[in-house]
């Protein structure tokens, strides 16, 4: 009986919900759809976090660097305020609360906000990549 | 207080002075407030130039925009905590320090002649700036059919003490110009500011002629054949292309220093061009670009957001320090952030102080008429907030809190709250 319920935890863990994208961790089934190359999610990235992350000590963007070179910075680099890649970091900010817009006053923990902040939010939710989610593709390529 | 030391306090005050002249607003038609006389406003508005941002440069060009300066609006600030409350023009409080003993004199620590002290004096950025003057727009919120969405104010208390609250609705845009005269006198614009409510706080945006030095070194050489052979057009090229050009400044407040924290950073300070030619085409003829999350140059030490200058006209004007603050949203609310923080806040010994100016999260608008008995005068008539009837008139003012849940208007959160 106990082997049963273990069998049965492990395979809800391994379920293959779109709610696992906003659970905290890596879907585990790829969509291919949402594949993205590093120009992609560089310039994604660019698009909507520059304003704040492109400049000033919670840069995470590099003007003189290539999109591979910014994607091996982000994904080996720890982050200012996580214990974590930025990559991971990043990553965990945009695992909104539910799939709507947070507040600005909603917080990822006490150091962070759920990103991006402010009015650019909106416009990052509406953004799709290839008919999908901007986001969840950000989600499921960093 | 006691009603003798009001008194005491009042005598040391020049109830009556003479008072600048200004004008009535006059409404225009719905949703539309003059401020400024046209003939006045004409110079400034023909200085203005193309902006690379349809929005804005509908704005610039509407003849809807309201424009207003400190001339024609007097900048205010509320005293609601009691037991002398009332509307001060900003100048009042160093008047008010300035001519009484402790504890009233300390003041004095807070406010500067004729304003509050930095960070709160003026436009952010060019405290040390001689050579610059500043008119502020404001494009009230319209519903899809047009019509307009008043800004919602209340009172806390009834009757006319306590403080007077308002908030902007979603859609209301705000912005600043900051111009520079030239030797010979003419209106230079070198940065329009933008600030647009969204329901938890307003989007921000700056535009310059040009984003980082590379561009500005670029678009010399691009624009001036010989430039090489002016020794200090060369200098100057130079200079924007040499990245160790940046030298360590700070912006700091240490009597704000529960709201505000020191910023440090670096400034890159042009050096001076005789031929003025080469700004005055730049400022005049280019189209400003946004610089929001932009760095102007930067090195293995040091960053900068912004130009800085040692001559009185240049891309921008001697002493300004925008180069400093980076523009987002988070980073200028270090100071938005505090309109109408208490000042007793920063020091509990304090009298007769009052709120910092601005509601809101912006500075320089108020629903108040401009009284001229409010003028460098500490006014205790707690009559002095009078609704600026034209403002009502131009259906831009609607009496009543807004729901809490309401999606056209929300509170923003205050680094420090305070109960009135």
């Amino acid at each position: 009986m106990r082997w049963g319920v273990l069998v049965i935890v492990l395979a809800s863990n391994f379920s293959c919900s779109d709610d696992r994208l906003f659970e905290g961790s890596k879907s585990q089934n790829y969509i291919p759809e949402l594949a993205m190359t590093d120009t992609e999610i560089i310039g994604s990235l660019k698009q909507h976090c520059s304003a704040c992350h492109k400049a000033g000590s919670n840069r995470f963007i590099f003007e003189d660097k290539s999109p591979k070179e910014n994607m091996k910075w982000l994904r080996s680099t720890r982050a200012k305020l996580a214990s974590t890649t930025y990559a991971e970091s990043i990553r965990s900010t945009l695992l909104w609360p539910g799939d709507r817009v947070p507040k600005n006053s909603d917080r990822v923990d006490q150091k962070r906000r759920y990103m991006p902040f402010g009015a650019a939010k909106s416009a990052f939710h509406a953004e799709k990549l290839r008919g999908s989610s901007l986001r969840t593709a950000l989600i499921e390529n960093l | 207080m006691s009603f003798k030391e009001l008194l005491l306090v009042s005598c040391f005050v020049p109830w009556f002075m003479e008072n600048p002249a200004f004008g009535e607003q006059k409404v225009i038609e719905e949703g539309v407030v003059e401020f400024i006389a046209p003939a006045v406003l004409k110079p400034y508005k023909d200085a203005l130039p193309k902006v690379a941002n349809a929005k804005v440069q509908s704005i610039l060009d509407s003849d809807k925009t309201i424009w207003y300066d400190e001339e024609s609006m007097k900048f205010v600030y509320q005293d609601s905590v009691e037991t002398v409350t009332g509307l001060r023009h900003n100048s009042v409080g160093y008047l008010v320090g300035s001519r009484n003993r402790p504890p009233i004199s300390k003041l004095t620590t807070y406010f500067k002649e004729g304003t509050f002290k930095f960070p709160f004096a003026t436009v952010a950025g060019t405290d040390d700036v001689s050579n610059m003057e500043s008119k502020n727009f404001w494009v009230p919120a319209r519903d899809a059919a047009g019509d307009i969405i008043p800004v919602a104010w209340w009172q806390t208390r009834r009757g006319v003490r306590g403080h007077w609250n308002w908030l902007h609705p979603v859609g209301t845009v705000f912005g600043e110009v900051l111009y520079q005269r030239s030797s010979d006198g003419k209106l230079y614009v070198f940065e329009i500011r933008v600030r647009q409510r969204y329901l938890e706080g307003w989007d921000v945006d700056v535009f310059r002629p040009f984003k980082n030095a590379k561009q500005m070194a670029d678009a010399i050489k691009s624009t001036r054949e010989n430039w090489q052979e002016d020794k200090q057009v060369a200098n100057l090229v130079a200079h924007l292309e040499d990245k160790n050009t940046l030298t360590p400044s700070s912006m700091d407040a240490p009597e704000f220093k529960k709201v505000f924290t020191k910023i440090e950073g670096s400034l890159d300070i042009l050096p001076a061009v005789a031929d003025e030619n080469i700004i005055k085409g730049f400022l005049s003829r280019r189209t400003f670009i946004s610089v929001k999350g932009e760095v102007w140059k930067r090195n293995a030490s040091f960053e900068t957001y912004a130009p800085a200058s040692s001559a009185t006209f240049n891309i921008v004007p001697k002493g300004y320090k925008l180069g400093l603050v980076e523009v987002n949203e988070v980073s200028c609310n270090r100071c938005h952030e505090s309109t109408t923080v208490q000042l007793g806040h920063f020091d509990r010994e304090l009298q007769l102080y009052g709120e910092v100016w601005g509601e809101d999260r912006i500075f320089t608008w108020h629903m108040f008429k401009p009284n001229p008995y409010i003028y460098n005068t500490f006014d205790d008539a707690d009559g002095s907030r009078l609704i600026n009837k034209a403002l009502v008139d131009a259906g831009l003012l609607k009496r009543g809190q807004p729901a809490a849940d309401s999606e056209m208007y929300q509170a923003l959160p205050k680094q420090i709250k305070d109960k009135f």
